[in-house]
């Protein structure tokens, strides 16, 4: 039973989890699992807004090499 | 011990994952190592997730000269992103950006920055820079991201930061959350013995202050143990009665009892004589820490100088 109920959030990290959280229920597990998946997309959002924004601040001669470099 | 540990664990975690620290709370009742395995299994994923683009923009970041990254970095990247791209750019440059940083974007900075992916750049940071962003980590009172670093930064750096921190508790609070707990005695040595003096007054303050400091002693070698046990012995009646009664409420004997144990005779024999810990309900929590939790070897040291009432109810007569 302890690998289905790992199984949620062993399947977001792609790797067992570690030994001694064996006693966390599965509403903790999906809760850890969102908050894994959460950051990721706001690590994603910020990513991609944040490109854009950086290319203002980067010289016009330089521009064309940087957004190349970013954006292909 | 381990809930302190662990709930520094829990704090680490969450700030990683941008969560409130109260929703994940019951992860403190897990041991605080499973936590931290947990905590870098999920550092690794969050490095790895969007790897190709962080990769473009630390590419594009060693195109662009120097002082032009740090004015991206403060104003289009944000501390986030900096601290995820700052191990991609290499540790050369990502230094000299960061010398053109102010301090309270560096510090916010290090809330997300991973040390053990950045130690050639946080080794590389100019000592001044080194203490003002602990001074506003210190303002903070970010403890626990001050302690992720001190296995990263030179000794050089922390004893900069120890002699520009004229309180003693602030260091207290981050040396019991630093990471590698053999490096306790390191910065214990750090400090002259008028400031260790001092760092014991003011771990008797409250329950969890001494908690937190019998935490870092229980780490130190028997030297420093000793050392610490002793300067705890010097401390007045009315205050040793206290400490007692901290280690009594929060059942830190099996902690206590060794630092006890470590030091002097006479320092052993004032602590035992001490009116606090010769109540029955403290020697039989007492009696039950040698039973349980290891502290039989102290129980045995101390043995001799324990007055002759407080042998006999530990069945040590």
């Amino acid at each position: 039973m302890a690998t289905a109920k790992t199984n949620v959030l062993a399947d977001a990290l792609g790797t067992p989890l570690p030994g001694g959280l064996e006693g966390l229920s599965k509403p903790q597990l999906e809760k850890l699992a969102a908050a894994l998946d959460s950051a990721k997309l706001k690590q994603r959002a910020a990513l991609e807004s944040s490109t854009e924004a950086a290319l203002s601040h980067v010289p016009m001669l330089l521009r064309g090499a940087v957004r190349k470099v970013l954006f292909g | 011990m381990s809930t302190i540990a662990a709930r520094a664990e829990v704090l680490k975690l969450t700030r990683l994952l941008g969560a409130d620290e109260k929703d994940f709370a019951f992860l403190a009742e897990h041991d605080p190592l499973a936590i931290r395995a947990l905590r870098e299994q999920m550092t690794a994923q969050l490095y790895d997730d969007g790897k190709a683009l962080l990769q473009k923009v630390a590419t594009a970041t060693k195109l662009t000269p120097t002082g032009i990254s740090a004015v991206i970095a403060e104003k289009a990247l944000g501390p986030l992103l900096c601290a995820r791209v700052a191990s991609l750019v290499g540790a050369e440059k990502a230094i000299d950006i960061s010398k053109k940083l102010s301090a309270a974007f560096l510090a916010e900075t290090c809330l997300h920055l991973d040390p053990r992916r950045t130690a050639d750049i946080i080794r590389g940071t100019p000592i001044e820079q080194v203490v003002a962003v602990s001074k506003i980590l210190q303002a903070r009172k970010e403890f626990v991201t001050m302690a992720r670093f001190v296995d990263a930064l030179t000794p050089e750096a922390i004893k900069a930061v120890i002699n520009s921190t004229p309180d003693e508790e602030p260091l207290l609070r981050t040396a019991v959350f630093a990471e590698n707990p053999a490096l306790h005695n390191e910065l214990v040595s750090y400090l002259p013995k008028s400031r260790l003096k001092s760092l014991i007054a003011k771990a008797t303050v409250d329950a969890e202050l001494w908690s937190a400091a019998l935490s870092l002693m229980s780490y130190l070698n028997p030297q420093w143990k000793g050392e610490l046990g002793q300067l705890t012995s010097e401390l007045d009646d009315a205050t040793l009665a206290k400490i007692i009664g901290y280690a009594q409420a929060q059942q830190l004997w099996s902690v206590q009892l060794p630092v006890i144990a470590a030091t002097s005779v006479a320092g052993q024999k004032r602590m035992l004589a001490n009116a606090a810990i010769n109540t029955p309900k403290v020697l039989d929590a007492i009696a039950a820490a040698g039973r349980e939790n290891g502290a039989a070897a102290a129980l045995e040291t101390l043995k001799p100088q324990m007055p002759a009432a407080m042998r006999s109810h530990l069945g040590l007569a």
